[in-house]
């Protein structure tokens, strides 16, 4: 920016105090409220210079701290192994300079490793690495109070979690991701801090802390004793992202060997599960998601689950008795009022069997299932209550309303109403005309002495013909109106 | 003789299933009356760019989409997401969504995600896809014999997954309400007009479904 | 024509004013600095407003409202007895009784603000303020920022070479950090930062729970009544714990049964862990953003009734290694700055020497496709035009082109926020503009914003070949009010009656009568009621020097009461 000395109306110089000045000077001429973009230019100018003259300063000041770094170290390794050497980055040499005003007498490193070290206990321990108060208690370590230390010991934190490819519950993901924005962190790819495969562990990261991650329970594989905690972990999550991907046969190698090293997981159970509904094992699939309920009695996903296998497997009672218990639970359920209302189906309970399905149409008015049964009741209640006279809450014509049956003589009012069918007068009259001429032949021939010879005549033989064909005629209109009537849904 | 009978009962059908999409008043005496697809060209032109159908290209696009049940496709995605949550963490999932249109369809999903006869919405894709090849027929997107295969296709795939038409209406219902509609409210409107039409066709005497056979032979089609 | 500077706060607001002596805060009518920013309806329709309603929130808690700048610029809205109000309109009730209490003080009509806004005050927050003070018959003159406020009443009387400060404000409901650089007679915000939903009432809440959860009360058993009482047994346990007393005990009688809980300090400051840990986050960023290290501040500024509590003192020595300067009023001191700011922008003689400047809180861009390989894009990205903390007022334009061919138009999203992404931004507008169909790319537009004083936005688009050029200044209503929507509001909010101010102290009276005989038992109750309506009976009577003297008298007694329920 060749200008910016010009807009300050100063010769270039080191003193920082100078810009200010002239800064200020020009401020007045440039007023913010008076003249915007005035003031633009010349804050920009400003911004820039002083930028420039701090930058100057910090590399003057690296150069005179003899920090010694020649390339961008990993800064962890080095931090954990060898606290001797000077490790911080060229940004961070000036932190060493600080002196810890609290009035410790420790070192900046020192307190990074003390800090470090408290983690990895922490992390170590199966037990405590679960529960939230100990996070919280790291998180108020001093190191961190101290916001100059802050950031060293954030990264530090995070390439720590990234080594051991952390295995942790997910409200303590979002506690870390509150207190320090690693997502932030990582996607801007920080490239001083050189942390490799940065992308992938990007993604395991949201994963971890994203809404569409379920939250997974650790304290059941904490309670089990001397068993290779990580190693379930991860086995049940790389189970899950399978399940995520459709990928169901991994999915089930991860499950056994999950459940080889710890089986009384009921978010694993229920996955077994799951995959064995999909492969048709439902027997197996039943005993499962029992052990599953054993642990975890108050859970609905689960006892539902078992509910619907029993019910593919005709075991009616349990599975209706799981499902009441649900509704009593929560009386909003739709699954278990359409499940409880299918197993009545089933047997043959209609009336109660209707109550479930009126109950699921009013929680969703749109639900095909409520559809479909209710016609499908009402059918059967109809059919039952005309042939075997049994009695329903609901009287035959409310049921015949409720399939939307109307009676012939409600349709042929809503046939003839509206639209003025001429065919059908024109019909009406030639029959009764036709009706008539030929039951006066047929009186003239039976009732009087005119003999048959005569009929034949050739003048009676054309309207007599004509007759026939006028008779025909309005006899197949008539025939198909009261067809079209029968068939007409009005 | 017999083979003529047979594929007017195989034309019959397919488009029974073809007319399922018909909606609103009457459209049981439509889904009745719905022998052969004698359509104006110019009916079958508007229908089809409603669904931004306009030459042959986006036609076969569109009928290989439905034919390969991707609505269906798209509903297991969703639900396999769905299927890790726990019921509470789903509630949250669907009210962190920004986009309206999105967790309304992941609402069905949720709603439905545990019921279905037969868990698949594919009613749906085949139904419309049926219907989508006699438009494309009617306004020369494509020819006679790419639409009879694609509808007997289609056919053949809907009497494999489905065991009955009970399952396919449920199946069907369900996807309309997925794939075609994009609010709750508009759920609600579409099955105030619809109700009749589908217990009508599930109880009426004369109801096609009665005398159309759901396993009828398609072979000689 | 005389401005006044308004505090607007979470729980209490001022009014102040530019005086020879420098900047003044302008008593209520009660002779009170602090109004509370509290509203109720009387049982006759009338609103009542400040102290009186505060006291109101014990007896009658469903119809009496506060802490509602919180939710300023949303459309929540809380229904009072027959009434329906908005934050905004709430607002605007606190802002007309404050405006009366001015000009009783000028003896003329008043007519024109400066208000002051916490410096994370989104766009819609910024316009649902501007639009309480219309509805108050007040014209806004400027927004300001409440951190630059309080560091300018601050800064005013230091006038010295250099410094660089931190103002740490934590009031009722924010926490707002702020840095600035104070040198040759400029005072320069370098950024800020803060948390909306962070305030003393969070600590006091704190409180509440736990008194709940040590004697596991099911949340079934409060009522409203219970709440507001226990509420404010919280806020004099918080009070006192912030004092010189190390222990506290709050009480509450539920259903005839008198239960007490007691907290001491320490408890309290394993209580309030999580929330002090909240406070690290926004100091960090506000440090960052102005390329600043903690040993770089001179002084740290502690504004808001909630700094008063120890811990909060100490938590500032910790991370900076040094003691914090108290504020001369923790409460009056962003009024105080409202008022120099009047007087800045009247170029006072005083004042003339101080120029401030302020920046943006924000990040604020548009939504951009990107381009991935080919054919394929990537949809919902943010691409920032104007960067947060970027002093303002700025004007900065950006060019973006057609991402395919023949695209008719572009949609233009305008956001704000600081995700890459814009599904975790906020959406401030739209904007379609035409463009010539063209191969994709060729087509070009400028997009510039421009952020003035205020902190309010305007866009203009140019298409680059045709030169059409099409402007919004971001109107997002939340409320959605049309314009005719609006008067008729506004007529509506005119014909309501707001209770008289020459009888607020009579009214106060009553209200703190009320609240007493609330909190008191048996034979106390007998007393109080007695005292109420043999008050009412001299009311009636409209003798002035008879009601004055009764008032005096009703007043002591009051007083002796409040004494004696706090021996209980």
């Amino acid at each position: 920016m060749v200008n910016a000395w010009k807009i300050l109306g100063i010769a270039p110089t080191d003193d920082l105090s100078a810009i200010k000045k002239a800064y200020s000077q020009k401020l007045k001429l440039h007023h913010p409220e008076d003249d915007p973009e005035g003031y633009q230019r010349l804050r920009e100018a400003y911004d820039y210079l002083s930028k420039e003259i701090k930058k100057q300063a910090a590399k003057q000041e690296i150069a005179a701290a003899e920090a010694v770094i020649d390339t961008p170290p990993s800064f962890y390794d080095e931090v954990e192994e060898d606290a001797d050497e000077e490790d911080e980055l060229p940004e961070m040499s000036s932190f060493i300079n600080l002196s810890y005003k609290q009035g410790s007498a420790s070192e900046p490193e020192d307190v990074l490793e003390q800090f470090l070290d408290k983690a990895e206990a922490l992390y170590n321990d199966f037990q405590a690495r679960i529960d939230e108060k100990n996070w919280l208690e790291l998180l108020d370590d001093d190191i961190l109070w101290n916001i100059n230390q802050k950031q060293s010991a954030s990264t530090a934190l995070l390439h720590f979690i990234q080594q051991h490819h952390a295995m942790l519950p997910k409200n303590i993901w979002l506690l870390l991701e509150n207190h320090f924005q690693w997502q932030e962190f990582l996607e801007k790819e920080h490239p001083q801090v050189g942390l490799e495969g940065d992308s992938s562990f990007l993604d395991y990261y949201k994963r971890r802390t994203g809404t569409s991650t379920p939250y997974l329970s650790f304290g059941y594989a904490a309670a089990a004793q001397g068993i290779d905690y990580d190693e379930f972990l991860s086995a049940r999550e790389e189970a899950f992202d399978a399940l995520l991907m459709d990928d169901w046969e991994l999915a089930e190698s991860q499950l056994q060997y999950a459940a080889q090293i710890f089986s009384a997981d009921p978010d694993l159970l229920r996955m077994i599960g799951h995959v064995l509904i999909k492969s048709n094992r439902r027997e197996e699939a039943i005993a499962v998601l029992r052990n599953a309920i054993d642990l975890q009695p108050e859970d609905i996903e689960t006892t539902m689950f078992l509910a619907r296998v029993l019910y593919e497997e005709q075991e009616d009672e349990e599975a209706s008795a799981i499902c009441s218990y649900t509704l009593k639970q929560s009386p909003d359920h739709h699954d278990a009022a359409s499940l409880l209302g299918k197993i009545l189906f089933r047997q043959g309970k209609l009336e109660e069997a209707r109550e479930q399905f009126l109950l699921l149409r009013k929680l969703v008015p749109f639900d095909a299932e409520a559809v479909m049964y209710l016609a499908d009741i009402h059918n059967k209640m109809l059919a039952s209550t005309v042939q075997d006279g049994r009695e329903y809450s609901l009287s035959i014509k409310e049921l015949q309303k409720e399939l939307y049956k109307t009676s012939f003589m409600g349709k042929a009012s809503a046939y003839f109403w509206g639209s003025i069918r001429i065919k059908v007068f024109i019909s009406l009259i030639l029959l009764i005309r036709c009706t008539s001429f030929f039951a006066d032949l047929f009186f003239e021939v039976v009732g009087s002495a005119v003999p048959a010879e005569t009929l034949l005549a050739s003048e009676n033989v054309g309207p007599a013909i004509l007759a026939c064909f006028f008779l025909v005629y309005s006899i197949r209109t008539l025939f198909r109106t009261w067809n079209n009537i029968r068939i007409s849904t009005p | 003789m017999v083979f003529q009978v047979k594929k007017r009962k195989a034309e019959q059908y397919i488009n029974l299933l073809a007319s399922l999409c018909f909606t609103g008043e009457g459209a049981f005496s439509e889904m009745m009356k719905y022998r052969h697809p004698n359509m104006k060209k110019s009916y079958a032109l508007e229908n089809l760019a409603e669904s931004e159908i306009t030459d042959s290209e986006s036609a076969a696009h569109s009928l290989y989409s439905f034919l390969a049940a991707e609505y269906n496709e798209e509903f297991h995605r969703m639900r396999n997401i769905l299927l890790t949550l726990a019921e509470a963490e789903r509630t949250q999932y669907i009210k962190a969504i920004q986009d309206e249109e999105e967790a309304y369809k992941y609402s069905i999903v949720r709603l439905y995600m545990n019921r279905l006869p037969v868990m698949s919405i594919a009613a749906y894709d085949y139904s419309v896809c049926i219907m989508r090849s006699q438009e494309a027929t009617a306004a020369g997107y494509i020819s006679k014999e790419e639409s009879t295969e694609f509808q007997i296709q289609a056919a053949r795939k809907s009497q494999e997954t489905f065991s009955n038409w009970s399952e396919y209406i449920v199946s069907y219902t369900a996807g309309v309400q997925f794939g075609s509609i994009n609010t709750k409210e508009d759920a609600m409107e579409y099955m105030a007009h619809q109700e009749d039409s589908i217990t009508k066709l599930l109880t009426a005497r004369h109801s096609p479904l009665l005398t159309v056979d759901w396993n009828t032979d398609l072979s000689h089609y | 024509m005389t401005t006044i500077g308004i505090d607007l706060g979470t729980s209490n607001s001022l009014v102040a004013y530019w005086s020879e002596e420098g900047p003044k805060i302008i008593p209520n009518v009660l002779g009170n600095h602090l109004t509370p920013s509290i509203i109720s309806v009387d049982d006759n329709g009338e609103i009542l407003i400040g102290d009186i309603a505060k006291e109101r929130l014990i007896t009658h808690p469903s119809l009496t409202v506060s802490a509602f700048k919180r939710h300023m610029g949303t459309r929540k809205s809380y229904s009072l007895g027959a009434y329906t109000f908005s934050p905004e309109e709430l607002s605007s009730f606190v802002l007309q009784s404050l405006k009366k209490d001015a000009e009783a003080f000028f003896e003329k009509e008043i007519t024109n603000a400066v208000i002051s806004v916490p410096a994370y005050f989104n766009d819609q927050q910024r316009k649902a303020t501007k639009r309480a003070s219309e509805l108050a018959d007040l014209t806004v003159e400027r927004l300001i920022s409440e951190p630059t406020a309080a560091a300018i009443a601050y800064g005013f009387h230091q006038q010295e070479d250099e410094s660089k400060l931190l103002v740490f404000d934590l009031g009722g409901g924010t926490f707002d950090v702020s840095v600035l650089e104070l040198f040759e007679g400029v005072m320069e915000v370098k950024s800020i930062a803060g948390d909306n939903f962070l305030g003393g009432e969070d600590f006091t809440e704190l409180l509440m729970n736990y008194f709940i959860n040590a004697l596991e009360i099911p949340p079934e058993a409060l009522d409203p009544h219970a709440l507001s009482a226990l509420f404010k047994q919280a806020e004099q346990c918080k009070t006192q714990l912030s004092s010189n007393q190390q222990s506290s005990v709050m009480t509450l009688t539920l259903d005839g049964t008198r239960h007490e809980v007691k907290v001491d300090r320490s408890i309290f400051e394993q209580l309030a862990q999580p929330l002090m840990l909240r406070l690290r986050n926004p100091i960090e960023r506000a440090l960052r953003d102005a390329h600043l290290r903690t040993n770089d501040i001179d002084g740290i500024v502690l504004i808001g009734g909630a700094t008063r509590m120890p811990m909060i003192r100490m938590t500032v020595s910790k991370m900076f290694g040094r003691l914090p300067f108290i504020s001369i009023h923790p409460d009056e001191a962003v009024a105080l700055g409202t008022a120099v700011q009047v007087a800045l922008k009247e170029r006072n003689e005083a004042v003339q020497e101080l120029i401030l400047t302020d920046v943006c809180p924000y990040t604020l861009g548009i939504n951009v496709v990107k381009r991935l390989s080919g054919d394929d894009y990537s949809t919902g990205h943010f691409s920032p035009i104007i960067e947060r903390n970027t002093p303002i007022p700025v004007s900065r334009v950006d060019h973006f082109e057609t991402v395919y061919d023949s695209q008719p138009q572009i949609q233009i999203g305008i956001y704000q926020g600081e995700s890459r992404l814009v599904e975790n931004n906020l959406m401030l507008g739209e904007m379609t503009v035409d463009v010539p169909v063209a191969p994709a790319g060729k087509e070009q537009i400028d997009v510039r914003y421009t952020y003035d004083v205020n902190g309010l936005l305007e866009v203009e688009v140019t298409v680059v070949s045709t030169g059409k050029k099409k402007k919004m200044m971001i109107e997002k209503n939340e409320g959605g009010l049309s314009e005719i929507e609006m008067e008729e509001r506004m007529k509506q909010l005119k014909s309501l009656k707001i209770h008289p101010r020459d009888r607020t102290e009579n009214r106060l009276l009553f209200a703190r009568g009320e609240r007493l005989y609330e909190e008191a038992l048996g034979d106390k109750r007998h007393i109080i009621a007695g005292a109420l309506v043999q008050f009412e009976r001299v009311i009636a009577s409209q003798h002035e020097q008879n009601i004055k003297r009764a008032a005096a008298k009703l007043k002591e007694s009051l007083d002796q009461f409040e004494r004696w329920n706090d021996i209980w």
